[in-house]
């Protein structure tokens, strides 16, 4: 080990050195990056022009010769005992090579007369049951209709309410593990279930004792001078990612090696998840992923699809595709679940919080781990804080992993609590959260947006300016904030390497999302290799690649870029070792200003540009490769999930609302956000406008919709299912702060998930600010707009 | 989506002998195919025949074109129908504006003879849907797209519009339905165009074949609980008919016209409510309302007419803020909204009252 010297702190509000104890290998600290020529500049992406002229490659233009194109057949029922599966007649329609029964469905394998008689349960409406392959898409559709499917259908219930009740109609009969998969969401072991519902989970922050936490909790909200309680609703919000979930799977001739293309934010764990499934090691699995069309969390394994079309393929000796459509998408791929919390505050006149409680039901469907309460636990200086967290189980499409799992959720009610919580005490929301947390990237974002934000000027609430002839527009402004983590995946491993042309290579198995990683790896290792970033080509997303992070948690350049700037690091000792032997110098000579400088008998050699240096190399390149090592001296508590710092996110919103018709438009939003050091201002700009727009639709419009009397879904589609377009997008203006750690060689963070974690409590603040009524329940619809008036006759 | 055969006829007259064909089973116009797709996809309809009218054209008098046309030279069946012809007596000849059915939303919204004669018209055509799908969808199919209700649209759902026996909207998830004449089936008529003309007193001329029909739009878009009306259809439309042309009458001085809708969300999304006004104001003196259309849109399973607050506006010696919040109420007199969707009933009294706004204020 030796010791580096880092700078840490807030450009702009102070940076200081500290002492690291790193690995030999690892290169010196960056300074900040206005002292840099690649990272920190906003850089377009590299793969730019390839997606904007359509010629970037996703899963759904994948055509392979004699492909097959695979249909699911889904369950009619949102509850149901199968009996009996007969696919003989579906392998009798024209074109069809091969049909079959999700064999985990069924518990045994097809017998060959294409029958099966194992009993077991449908759980959800649109639950697959079936497949079949055939020549054309219309061909395995007709075919799926002739599947015959033996049903006892069962009682049931979707709404989460009457789920609650004793005599509603059990999801699951027997105690549930939830098993999380590699994009988070599972939960705890041997919780209590009655009924339909499995907990409480009981928590405190990290480090505190539950049980002394919950009583400390009860005694200061008894105690407590000033608080606030409130429940407070949110929908179940569907991914709505623009490509589907879909996969392309072909055997080689022998039928032992498989070949898959996937729509997938994790090409290595749909690599694990099939080869442990199929019962075939992992090297003999290839997943590739030239791009994807956004996955937001529940695109991590391989998926029912992804193993009937594996199936099929073996079946049928030939390629298969599934490529889910958008209803299936809104049907049965995952969701942010639906929660009801009742958060109680406490505080002592002057605002400082004396307790946090938060108690309520997550509803995640036929899934568990429908939590929320990360925010609470995280984000307060609060010396008693206490969470119960329950699932209510109903006959729907299970949870996924959903951008910041819980903390949308979370954020909506405590960030509303605290909003009002400000009121209660006479304080301004900013003031109240400087004197209860002192994270100190919120502490800056708070100042810097709030003045970009104009909030000193804000009035109180239903007091702003008016407009309409009627007078009828009223606009307000409110502010929420949000946490999320700092998170390290350590299957991270980059590869560089250096041609004889002066070309570099940058080799890693890590998935473009869409939030477009290549550009930041070639910028660190132009920026260590003191090249163009022309000069670096980025090859990514194909698991024979040195592995990668899966992109969720917002890990994805946290974990990559500081093994690709040390692979460059090594590539680079390699070069210049190669030349001190080739010009024959006296010592190992330095790359400085893109040149190769050495001492030869003594005397500096003349600057050699790295491309006629490279040109010196005995052999055709030199390679480097390195892995993601523990964060700078941080425990490693595992092999994912380090946790090593808590990121911020502070937003303002100024709205409008309508209300004679109960419309909200969002005029801007400012967003003052971290994410360690920016490698790449542009993108991480970007990821932010996304999360704010996704935050904003969860805010105002998205809800998943299921019929109570049929447990079907109503709005599968993009025309019932409400997304934000452009109209509704509002103004957006990005503080980025430059948060220097001292953690890792890039020491860049995530910022994917925490820019979508405060929006919808910062809309909502703004709501009640414009009008003077709380609306506690999501989406904040005209209907619900109009009905708060009502109610408070305004 | 089943199979189909497509035919392309070149002329109104090869059209009609498909449409009477028997070959092949039923067959279905399309136009622009915005709606008559989305039905075959859904599952909803399973046409074995479409007929592409889209490039059908015919001179003089285009499909796809926009003209005022002489009084002298308007059709005396449109003539007829007309307003101001009552008791009786014909209505006085005048000028119309001419739509062939063809025309897209986007030559409609961006026409200027539109945009300064029935203003409505252009608007309502400019807040539909996306700029993508309006370069496609025409006139004629938006006036008789079917509903939107996210049961009938279902496959799932042998609703009573599809032949069955329940409405399940009526006790289930009816946010987006009707609040006036809503049994047997609750859902809303889904053209905004329809608003606009039916506010503007548009005449359609039909043909078929034995020979040209003309019938007031008003009459034509008919709910399931009015005479002649039935739960699976919403308008007078036969199966061997085409919508040829849409009329309406050119304004006269102080005539004008406006439109306004509520949308959830501002891009792509559906009318939560609409109203198109058309108005006659006296020529000199304080230019008070002589006459007066108010028409609700998304409301009904057919554009509603607002007449209480039609009267009401008449009647008003003047408009300020406080009468125009009365007028409001009273466009929403005697709805009955469902389970969920009385937030309607103050949404479309609010929308009423902008518009008023708009046009007195």
């Amino acid at each position: 080990m030796s010791q580096i010297e880092v700078p840490v702190g807030i450009v702009g509000a102070g940076i200081h050195s500290e002492q690291r104890e790193v690995p030999e290998s690892t290169p010196p600290a960056w300074q900040p990056n206005a002292s840099l020529q690649q990272v920190g500049k906003a850089t377009p992406r590299v793969d730019g022009i390839e997606k904007v002229s359509g010629r970037a490659r996703y899963t759904s233009d994948i055509v392979r010769p004699g492909m097959l194109h695979g249909k699911v057949l889904r369950s009619p029922h949102p509850h149901a005992r199968i009996h009996r599966i007969d696919v003989s007649e579906a392998l009798k329609m024209p074109g069809v090579k091969a049909a079959l029964a999700l064999p985990h469905l069924l518990g045994i394998a097809d017998d060959g007369s294409g029958k099966t008689t194992q009993v077991q349960s449908v759980r959800y409406y649109g639950q697959p049951i079936a497949a079949v392959a055939a020549q054309t898409m219309e061909q395995a559709t007709a075919a799926l209709g002739k599947i015959k499917v033996d049903y006892d259908v069962l009682p049931f219930v979707v709404d989460p309410t009457e789920a609650r009740q004793p005599s509603a109609p059990k999801v699951f009969a027997q105690p549930v593990t939830a098993r999380g998969s590699a994009g988070g969401g599972g939960s705890k072991d041997k919780l209590n279930q009655v009924g339909n519902v499995r907990g409480p989970k009981r928590s405190a922050p990290r480090g505190r004792d539950v049980d002394k936490q919950a009583t400390q909790v009860t005694q200061a909200l008894l105690a407590g001078p000033q608080g606030v309680r409130a429940t407070y609703k949110t929908q179940v919000q569907t991914h709505s990612a623009l490509e589907t979930h879909g996969l392309c799977a072909e055997w080689n001739r022998t039928g032992d090696e498989l070949t898959v293309w996937a729509s997938t934010q994790g090409i290595f764990s749909v690599r694990d998840e099939l080869a442990e499934y199929l019962g075939i090691p992992q090297s003999k699995v290839r997943v590739i992923t030239d791009y994807c069309g956004g996955g937001f969390g529940a695109k991590f394994g391989a998926g029912n699809y992804g193993v009937l079309a594996a199936l099929l393929a073996k079946e049928a000796k030939a390629p298969v595709r599934i490529m889910l459509d958008r209803r299936e998408e809104h049907l049965a791929v995952g969701n942010r679940p639906g929660s009801e919390q009742t958060v109680a505050l406490a505080a002592a006149a002057d605002g400082k919080l004396t307790a946090i409680e938060v108690k309520g039901f997550g509803f995640g469907g036929a899934g568990a781990g429908a939590g929320f309460g990360g925010p609470a636990l995280s984000m307060y200086d609060c010396p008693a804080v206490y969470v119960e967290e329950s699932d209510v189980f109903t006959h729907s499409g299970p949870l996924a992993a959903f951008r910041a799992p819980g903390h949308p959720q979370g954020a909506f009610a405590l960030e509303q609590a605290m909003d009002e919580l400000a009121e209660r005490l006479h304080l301004d929301p900013v003031a109240l959260r400087d004197k209860n947390d002192s994270h100190p990237a919120r502490k800056e974002q708070r100042q810097r947006a709030a003045s970009a934000f104009g909030w000193a000027s804000r009035t109180a609430a239903g007091q702003g300016k008016r407009s309409g002839k009627l007078g009828e527009v009223r606009r307000g402004s409110g502010m929420a904030q949000g946490c999320w983590y700092h998170l390290v995946n350590m299957d991270s491993s980059a590869e560089v390497r250096i041609h004889r042309d002066g070309s570099v290579e940058v080799l890693t198995g890590v998935q473009d999302i869409g939030s477009g990683i290549r550009t930041p790896l070639a910028q660190v290792v132009a920026e260590e290799l003191q090249v163009p970033i022309t000069k670096v080509k980025v090859t990514i997303g194909d698991t024979r690649l040195p592995p990668g992070p899966g992109s969720g948690g917002s890990v994805t350049t946290a974990s990559i870029t500081p093994a690709a700037r040390e692979a460059a690091f090594a590539a680079k000792r390699a070069l210049l070792t190669e030349l001190q032997a080739v010009l024959g110098l006296d010592k190992v000579p330095e790359l400085t200003g893109g040149a190769v400088v050495g001492v030869k008998a003594g005397k500096p050699t003349a600057p050699l540009p790295f491309d006629k240096a490279c040109a010196r190399m005995r052999r055709a390149e030199v390679l480097g490769s390195a892995t993601r090592g523990p964060d700078y001296g941080a425990t490693v508590t595992g092999r994912r999930g380090q946790f090593a710092a808590q990121l911020g996110g502070v937003q303002f919103a100024e709205v409008e609302v309508n209300t004679l018709t109960g419309v909200v438009n969002v005029l801007r939003i400012v967003a003052g956000h971290d994410c360690g050091r920016p490698v790449n201002p542009l993108l991480i700009e970007n990821q932010i406008h996304g999360g704010i727009i996704q935050g904003l639709s969860y805010a105002l419009f998205e809800e998943r919709r299921l019929d109570p009397k049929t447990g079907r879904i109503l709005n599968g589609n993009f025309e019932q299912y409400k997304v934000a377009g452009a109209l509704d997008v509002p103004k957006i203006d990005v503080i980025l702060l430059e948060d220097l750690r001292g953690r890792s060689s890039t020491d860049a963070s995530g910022i994917g998930e925490p820019a979508t974690v405060p929006t919808a409590a910062a809309i909502a603040n703004a709501v009640y600010n414009a009008i003077g009524v709380r609306i506690r329940e999501l989406p904040i619809t005209p209907a619900k707009v109009l009905a708060a008036l009502a109610s408070a006759g305004k | 989506m089943n199979s189909f055969t497509l035919t392309i006829p070149r002329t109104i007259q090869q059209t009609l002998d498909e449409l009477s064909s028997n070959k092949g089973g039923p067959a279905r116009l399309k136009a622009g195919g915005i709606d008559v797709l989305d039905l075959m996809k859904e599952g909803i309809e399973q046409p074995g025949r479409l007929i592409n009218i889209r490039l059908l054209d015919e001179k003089p008098q285009a499909l796809r074109d926009i003209s005022e046309v002489k009084a002298d030279a308007i059709p005396e069946g449109v003539w007829r129908l007309l307003p101001g012809g009552d008791n009786g007596s014909p209505p006085p000849r005048r000028d119309c504006l001419r739509i062939g059915t063809l025309t897209t939303l986007t030559e409609l919204a961006h026409s200027a003879l539109i945009q300064s004669k029935a203003s409505a018209l252009s608007a309502s055509a400019a807040q539909i849907a996306t700029p993508q799908i309006r370069q496609v969808a025409t006139l004629g199919g938006n006036l008789l797209q079917r509903p939107r209700c996210w049961y009938f649209r279902s496959a799932d759902y042998l609703c009573a519009k599809k032949g069955g026996s329940v409405c399940f909207a009526r006790d289930g998830e009816n946010d987006f339905h009707a609040i006036f004449d809503n049994q047997p089936c609750c859902a809303v008529h889904p053209s905004g165009t329809a608003v606009a003309l039916v506010a503007l007193d548009a005449v359609l001329l039909l043909q078929t074949p034995q020979g040209e029909r003309f019938a007031r739009l008003s009459s034509f878009l008919v709910g399931p609980s009015q005479p002649g009306g039935a739960v699976g259809r919403e308008n007078r439309m036969e199966e061997d008919m085409i919508l040829k042309s849409i009329w309406i009458p050119s304004p006269a001085p102080g005539e004008q016209s406006l439109y306004r809708k509520v949308k959830h969300k501002q891009s792509f999304d559906w009318p939560l409510a609409e109203v198109a006004i058309s108005l006659r104001r006296g020529t000199s003196g304080n230019k008070a309302p002589e006459a007066v259309r108010i028409i609700l849109g998304a409301v009904a399973p057919v554009p509603y007419r607002a007449r209480t607050a039609e009267t009401m506006l008449l009647q008003s010696p003047s408009l300020d803020a406080e009468r125009i919040r009365k007028i409001g109420q009273a466009a929403v007199n005697g709805a009955t909204p469902l389970s969920r969707n009385g937030y309607k009933v103050q949404l479309v009294s609010g929308l009423v009252q902008q518009a008023l706004a708009d046009l007195f204020l």
